[in-house]
């Protein structure tokens, strides 16, 4: 009867009616379930995220570095959909890469899909011997030119795979290894900034805003 | 994620080791809904055991049992300190609870570490002359 009681039991039969709902992974990685989520409501769902490992989802034990997130979309039924919303490396494997007497030179830059996605990318390069900074500027340039013709080239389902899969650091790798040698060249980290009805609302007000000056 | 059709339900445990306090807090995958959370201070009485080996250890016993309780097979774990401008080290507490946690039945998935690296942040507290006491 005291107020402790009262509440136990509130929140008890709150978890009882909670339904767990699969989380299934996009299309462009086989619509995997990734796992299950409980909620009380399915509108609760909207926007959660999920960090799966590469592992999870192909099975490859030596992608285990490689966390993925999934962010909810929609509901239907017991099914909770998903969209890819970045990729980063676990922290260690990325603090364990890291030698002595070997450059690390990074490029993060933002990029745009045919489809209008914006994504951000860090790429990192780990080189054999000391770089001097004009090559390490060379590099940076030769990075940016693959990907953002890359980008230009392919929509946000195809690029997402290639980012996430590794193709798109092959390309990158035999272009930077003219420059100098190097160790490894690996896409690091993605992150999904903008969907294409903000990149379009934006570049409309842009081009309203020029045409006013005019 | 685990090839079994049932009895599959993971979790996160989410464990937070600073050196006043351990804090056990297990979610669903998403980190959204909270399964179980203790710290070591439900578990001690004197404020200077809240951060003692012991006491996460027996939070996270309580954790694991509640979290079997309400279906969950395994469980990944998010380690982290305070961070920040704070100490990046994981307190005695994380080594003790992770233990528990394993030895309490949970399968154990992936263990990561989460302390939050600033980029540059704020300054540390305390003055050019650190803390005088």
């Amino acid at each position: 009867m005291s107020s402790r009681s009262r509440q136990a039991a509130r929140t008890r039969d709150k978890w009882r009616e909670k339904v767990w709902y699969n989380i299934i992974a996009p299309d462009y990685f086989d619509n995997k379930p990734i796992g299950e989520t409980p909620a009380g409501d399915p509108s609760l769902l909207v926007g959660r995220t999920v960090q799966p490992t590469l592992y999870d989802i192909t099975g490859d034990f030596d992608k285990i570095h490689v966390k993925l997130t999934f962010k909810i979309l929609e509901v239907s039924g017991q099914d909770a959909k998903t969209v890819f919303h970045g990729h980063e490396w676990s922290s260690d494997y990325l603090r364990g890469l890291v030698r002595r007497g070997t450059t690390r030179i990074d490029w993060i830059g933002p990029i745009l899909t045919k489809d209008d996605f914006m994504m951000r990318i860090s790429v990192i390069v780990f080189t054999n011997t000391r770089a001097k900074s004009s090559q390490k500027h060379s590099i940076r340039k030769a990075i940016e030119k693959v990907i953002k013709a890359h980008a230009k080239k392919h929509s946000f389902d195809e690029l997402v795979q290639k980012v996430v899969l590794g193709d798109l650091s092959v390309e990158v790798y035999e272009k930077v290894k003219a420059i100098i040698p190097i160790r490894q060249c690996e896409i690091r980290k993605s992150k999904v900034l903008k969907a294409p009805e903000e990149v379009k609302a934006r570049r409309a007000r842009l081009r309203r805003g020029s045409g006013k000056k005019d | 994620m685990s090839k079994k059709e049932e009895r599959d339900k993971w979790a996160i445990a989410h464990i937070y080791a600073s050196y006043n306090d351990s804090i056990i807090h297990i979610t669903d995958i998403t980190g959204a809904e909270t399964i179980a959370r203790y710290s070591g201070g439900m578990m001690v009485k004197a404020d200077r055991n809240e951060s003692s080996p012991h006491a996460a250890m027996q939070a996270a016993f309580q954790a694991a049992r509640e979290a079997k309780d309400k279906g969950v097979y395994g469980i990944h774990i998010r380690v982290r300190a305070p961070g920040g401008h704070g100490p990046k080290t994981p307190g005695p507490g994380a080594q003790a609870a992770i233990r528990a946690l394993s030895r309490a039945g949970l399968r154990i998935g992936i263990i990561d570490e989460v302390t939050p690296i600033p980029h540059d942040g704020t300054r540390k507290p305390g003055g050019r002359r650190g803390r005088r006491v």
